[in-house]
């Protein structure tokens, strides 16, 4: 069978594919995969369109766009698989940290709207952010403005005024707090507990025209989330992100934004719920005004039966826990 | 027609004005500041095309205006031709996306993007070209160094060297260059 090729960015959530790739474990359980890196969410999305990309390391919300035709040309994707939980984090200008203690966000965009950046206008950065706004009584869409910059052009602009904070990955909002241009206001595990993050999206062709590297690859970033989990590989796993190919940043700062103990991302919880696409449709139909039912079909995206023949089980079934709580303990600091 | 230019570092950009000039009076090129992020830049200029350089990182600032800003902006739509998948796939493979605005005709956009596809083709060509005629140059200077240090320690002579270079990556199955290099590498770290 051919060489796959997976479109990933920048990320330290592209951990597992990064870690896959550079143990030689694609090819130990016989699949060739080629990983290019990209610069844009918009390139990954074009180039599994227009069959550049095989597959890639995904926002889901933007699968699933691009599966309902709302992002550029209509195409077929699955998500066997969810690659990663948590790991993102509100940042606001350390000049509003003493207002935020005393006022909360909906107290200092009661004076001043807001100029807040996301990765990507579908993300679940952009869904999250939105969650935790109107949880918190800020009307997302009239109070602030909410605009699109890349990850990397984040501190900078928070650095320039240019933004006002931002909903950005790790390692984003630690880099902008090392710097002392930010503070972490909430971390995307506060908002909803466990969220999903990151997913592994195919071209639903690659599926029928090759099932065996499918599974292949499945099986290998199985192991390889489980891998990126073990906390005392963190520092190797850092020192790998930290290659000027990849993150090109300091390997202690990465090492501490992979720490799920301080809201890092989360890399065994792999089961792609349906639910959580179910969360993904019902978020994107309110706040993008996309025509009713537009999001019906690309909830069957969601492939567990794929992660099931690949070796994976269902877990547990928790209750979600969404930011009620965080709600009231930020209003009551 | 008002068309907007991002490259990501303006090395394709007066190459492709001036393609674009020449390709019809009523084309108004004009190109992204230096450091000017994307969706500002449109804001600005407010053209009716813009072509982007898919190495930028902020065209994702573009993806989405859409759904977002629809308040303080027309929308901004990728430029998509369903009956040509193939010309799409080749404009991808070469670099280029471009974005319509407003309600600019579609097929008004087509010659546009072909345009840009040949100069962002050509121009990596060019680049090819020299990465590779660098490539070689410095390939040339490893080997040189590696017989250098052959005569100086060893006491070879030029050609001596040479051919133990030359026989050494026979028997590695290895280019000269990259014999030279470790050879190079493990001298230096032998003497440390």
């Amino acid at each position: 069978m051919g060489t796959i090729r997976l479109g990933l960015l920048r990320l330290c959530d592209a951990a597992p594919v990064i870690l896959a790739d550079n143990e030689e474990m694609f090819a130990s359980h016989g699949v060739r995969v080629l990983l290019s890196v990209e610069p844009s969410w918009a390139n990954i999305a074009d180039k599994l369109s227009y069959g550049l990309l095989d597959g890639a390391v995904m926002l889901p919300p933007l699968a699933m766009a691009c599966a309902a035709g709302l992002r550029g040309r209509k195409t077929d994707l699955v998500v066997p698989m969810s690659l990663s939980a948590n790991g993102n984090a509100v940042t606001l200008a350390s000049r509003l940290q003493a207002d935020f203690s005393d006022r909360g966000i909906a107290g200092i965009v009661a004076r001043r709207k807001l100029r807040l950046a996301v990765v990507h206008g579908f993300s679940t950065h952009d869904l999250l952010l939105r969650y935790w706004l109107i949880a918190s009584g800020v009307a997302p869409s009239t109070q602030v403005e909410i605009t699109v910059l890349p990850p990397a052009e984040m501190v900078s602009s928070l650095a320039a005024n240019a933004i006002d904070g931002f909903c950005a990955g790790a390692p984003w909002g630690q880099v902008a707090s090392h710097a002392r241009l930010g503070f972490i206001a909430v971390e995307s595990r506060e908002i909803w507990r466990d969220h999903p993050e990151k997913c592994l999206a195919l071209r639903a062709d690659l599926v029928e025209r090759d099932p065996a590297g499918v599974v292949a690859i499945l099986k290998t970033l199985r192991k390889a989330g489980v891998l990126c989990s073990a906390a005392d590989k963190r520092g190797a796993l850092a020192a790998l992100l930290s290659q000027i190919e990849y993150l090109d940043l300091p390997a202690e700062l990465i090492e501490i934004a992979l720490n799920p103990e301080k809201g890092g991302p989360v890399f065994n919880a792999q089961y792609p719920n349906i639910e959580h696409a179910k969360w993904f449709a019902a978020q994107m139909a309110r706040w993008h005004q996309a025509p009713v039912g537009a999001f019906d079909h690309a909830v069957n995206i969601y492939r567990p039966d794929l992660f099931i023949a690949a070796g994976g089980t269902e877990p547990i079934h928790h209750a979600e826990v969404f930011c009620g709580d965080v709600h009231r303990r930020i209003m009551h600091q | 027609m008002k068309i907007l230019v991002a490259d990501r570092d303006g090395r394709h950009a007066e190459e492709l004005c001036a393609q674009l000039r020449s390709q019809d009076d009523g084309f108004l090129v004009m190109l992204v500041s230096a450091g000017e992020n994307l969706l500002d830049a449109v804001r600005r200029i407010g053209p009716d095309v813009v072509i982007v350089d898919m190495a930028r990182p902020d065209r994702d600032g573009l993806d989405s205006v859409l759904a977002h800003n629809a308040q303080q902006m027309v929308p901004v739509l990728m430029f998509v031709d369903e009956d040509d998948p193939d010309f799409m796939e080749a404009a991808i493979a070469a670099g280029v996306s471009s974005y319509h605005v407003g309600g600019v005709a579609l097929p008004a956009i087509k010659p546009i993007l072909r345009t840009a596809m040949a100069v962002f083709e050509r121009m990596r060509s060019l680049q090819n070209k020299l990465s590779e005629v660098q490539e070689q140059i410095e390939a040339r200077q490893t080997i040189e160094a590696a017989k250098r240090l052959l005569m100086a320690h060893d006491k070879m002579s030029e050609p001596t060297a040479h051919r133990f270079l030359q026989r050494r990556a026979m028997d590695q199955q290895k280019k000269l260059a990259e014999v030279a290099a470790v050879l190079l590498r493990d001298r230096r770290t032998g003497e440390n």
